[in-house]
């Protein structure tokens, strides 16, 4: 097992080479140039020049590479020339945020896909399984920057049942004490209950935006696997036994059923990372999201680069829990 | 001796791929407190369908009882609510599956899988349960016990898997037992000592067995009574003696024709011609008859009733029918 974890864990460092090499070779390509940027349009042309030999850019771009996977080595992610702090600074100053929004996003897919997927299954081509293909229909199509527009104007302009989309908490409001980063686990901690509601309600709009693509496809393949777990034929033995029919559901088709859709859901958190930039940003959550939509206007590398790198180890590491967590639920599944 | 089970005019309906259409059309049993009683009949023809209708495990939307009655001890089982028929599985109807493979949970210990029922039915506590489960494991024949409960489906071969799953239906030792090709998965060996152990069961606790197979080697060494089976209908009853002394029904007879004999002088294989007709090409008259080389004109145009041919022999065939009326 703990073999297993290691050799996986090696098997991605390629991967991180090649997301490297690839990233960086993109920022250098693509349009824009930074040192103008920082410089102004209007910059004389020598103040340009001059910028661009402070950063290195006036190198060939093989020494310039070198540079960066050195720096990378040291912990250093460059600085952002649009905020004027590290990358690394930027980034632990947001990604609290990030986190709240994604779990949230998560905890709310499951809590409502799995049961909505089992019922449908359970209970299907009835009313409910119809109303839940339908629902699922519109969420696995319907774009995040649309739907997120429509709560906003639906849930906050018109009704004002939401405060206004800017940011995790009332400016009025105080913070709660930073214990984990996250705003309603820590409000909650410290019994700041006024701190809780009010950043639940600045949290609610986001995260059922960014998690109803993920809600959608896993309700379906909640769906799709449970039918056909309860056409097998040991779910006919649990009921032979004379199970109740909760049970022969919930213990026996469940515990196979879900195996497959939590695959689906370490693949979504690909899904989630993305759409959690074009969240952030409609939203103005105080994010990692919002910043890197921030960079990529302001043509600044090295934050992009750095929450591309960011993006794979996550997304990796989380598929490798996943994987071990797959064989913890399948006992024919065995890692060496 | 009473009648523990019976099964009147049994109706069942299947959406096949030929349509909507009756797989078991008008099957009538009695299985008798204490007696194995054998089904016997070609592949398709019902018997796994009859089993599963008397269990009321078909399979939810594609198969329904659409007519018959089903009485257990008198008490009607489709209009039973559904905890009566949870009670009702297990403990005093249990079934042995014909798939052995795909019949255990393959996330569950086998030792859980049949500690379920047993805590169920007979309220152990978990202890109680496993050393119980334990007992019955090696009941049935499996070596090492104690390891094999803590082991998954997937780590047993199928015949360690059949046993388990036989283990499971007799571990509250119901009252009857239904075996659909209990023994089919196993080595000969094996074979003989399941058959056993059905037969102590028989015998110590009085279990009545409803024994499904395709061997009519079995059936004499087993089985009190025998049903023969055609084309989702009962072609004959009778006791086991008469079946093989006296055959009536054509079908019968050739499927004992077709048996090898030892002691015939030619050894040529006798097989019936021709096929079981579709089950949406069934003919008006006698199912059999397109095949039957006793065929008269009255068996194309009508399906003759199961008769009481005399010493409790049913047969539903128009030979005994014209000798019934005649006489
Ligand atoms: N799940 C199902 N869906 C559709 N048709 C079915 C299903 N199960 C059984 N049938 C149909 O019912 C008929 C009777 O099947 P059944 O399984 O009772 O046969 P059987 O006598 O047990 O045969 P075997 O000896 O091969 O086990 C078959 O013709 C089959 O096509
Ligand atoms: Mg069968």
């Amino acid at each position: 097992m703990f073999g297993y974890i290691l050799r996986r864990l090696l098997y991605m460092i390629p991967g991180f080479i090649g997301i490297i090499l690839i990233t960086f070779v993109l920022s250098r390509v693509l349009p824009g140039d930074p040192a103008v940027m920082i410089a102004g349009e209007q910059a004389p042309p020598d103040v340009i020049a001059k910028i661009r030999v402070e950063l290195g850019l006036d190198q060939p771009i093989y020494i310039q590479f070198v540079d960066y996977v050195k720096k990378l080595f040291q912990g250093d992610f460059g600085t952002a020339w649009h905020t004027g702090h590290t990358v690394l600074q930027d980034f632990s100053s947001r990604l609290p945020a990030t986190v709240e929004l994604t779990l949230a996003s998560i905890f709310i897919a499951i809590l409502i896909a799995i049961p909505v997927g089992i019922i449908a299954a359970v209970k299907k081509e009835s009313i409910l399984d119809h109303i839940s293909r339908v629902f699922s229909l519109i969420g696995a199509c319907v774009p995040i920057f649309w739907l997120g527009l429509m709560f906003i104007f639906l849930f906050y302009s018109k009704w004002g049942f939401f405060p206004a989309p800017m940011g995790r908490i009332s400016d009025g409001i105080n913070p709660p004490t930073a214990i984990t980063g996250l705003y309603i686990l820590d409000s909650l901690l410290s019994g700041d209950m006024i701190a809780f509601k009010d950043s639940l309600m600045h949290l609610i709009l986001p995260a059922i935006c960014l998690s109803t693509g993920t809600m959608a496809i896993v309700a379906r393949m909640m769906r799709s696997s449970m039918l056909e777990v309860i056409g097998q034929d040991y779910i006919r033995t649990a009921r032979a036994k004379g199970m109740r029919e909760s049970k022969v559901i919930m213990k026996h088709a469940l515990s196979n059923a879900f195996i497959p859709t939590l695959t689906l859901l370490g693949l979504q958190f690909g899904f989630l990372i993305g759409g959690a930039v074009i969240t952030e940003t409609i939203f103005s959550w105080p994010g990692v999201g919002g910043y890197i939509t921030d960079s990529i206007l302001a043509t600044d590398y090295a934050p992009i680069q750095a929450f591309t790198l960011m993006s794979a180890i996550v997304f990796s590491i989380v598929n490798l829990i996943v994987d071990v967590l797959y064989g913890a639920l399948d006992p024919r599944i065995r890692y060496e | 001796m009473e009648t523990l089970l019976r099964v009147e005019d049994l109706r069942t309906q299947f959406h096949t791929d030929a349509g909507l259409v009756h797989v078991v059309d008008g099957v009538n049993l009695e299985l008798k407190k204490g007696e194995i009683l054998g089904i016997v009949g070609e592949s398709g023809c019902g018997k796994s369908v009859t089993s599963l209708s008397i269990m009321q495990l078909l399979p939810k939307g594609i198969g329904k009882v659409t007519s018959g009655n089903i009485s257990l001890e008198g008490k009607d089982i489709l209009a039973m609510s559904k905890s009566e028929l949870r009670k009702m599985r297990g403990s005093q109807i249990s079934m042995i599956f014909q798939e052995p493979m795909t019949s255990l949970n393959p996330v569950f210990k086998v030792g859980d899988q049949i500690m379920e029922a047993i805590r169920f039915h007979m309220k152990l506590s978990k202890k109680e349960a496993k050393s119980y489960a334990i007992e019955m494991l090696t009941k049935v024949g499996i070596s090492r016990p104690e390891s094999v409960v803590d082991e998954y489906p997937h780590q047993l071969s199928g015949g360690m898997r059949q046993r388990v799953m036989i283990a499971i239906a007799m571990a509250c030792e119901p009252k009857i037992l239904i075996a659909d090709e209990p023994t089919t998965a196993l080595d000969v060996t094996i074979q003989a000592q399941i058959l056993n152990l059905m037969r102590q069961l028989q015998q110590e606790k009085g279990t009545s067995i409803m024994l499904i197979t395709h061997d009519l080697g079995v059936v004499a060494e087993m089985c009190d009574r025998v049903v023969v089976m055609y084309a989702g209908q009962v072609v004959e009853e009778t006791d086991v003696k008469s079946l093989f002394k006296n055959p009536k029904h054509p079908y019968t007879k050739g499927l004992l024709a077709s048996l090898p004999q030892l002691t015939s002088e030619s050894d040529r294989l006798n097989s019936i011609p021709g096929q079981v007709p579709a089950l949406d090409e069934m003919p008006v008259g006698c199912r059999f008859a397109p095949r039957c080389e006793f065929r008269m004109s009255v068996c194309e145009t009508s399906n003759p009733a199961l008769l009481d041919t005399g010493e409790l022999h049913n047969c539903r065939c128009h030979l005994y029918q014209e000798e019934g009326v005649s006489s």
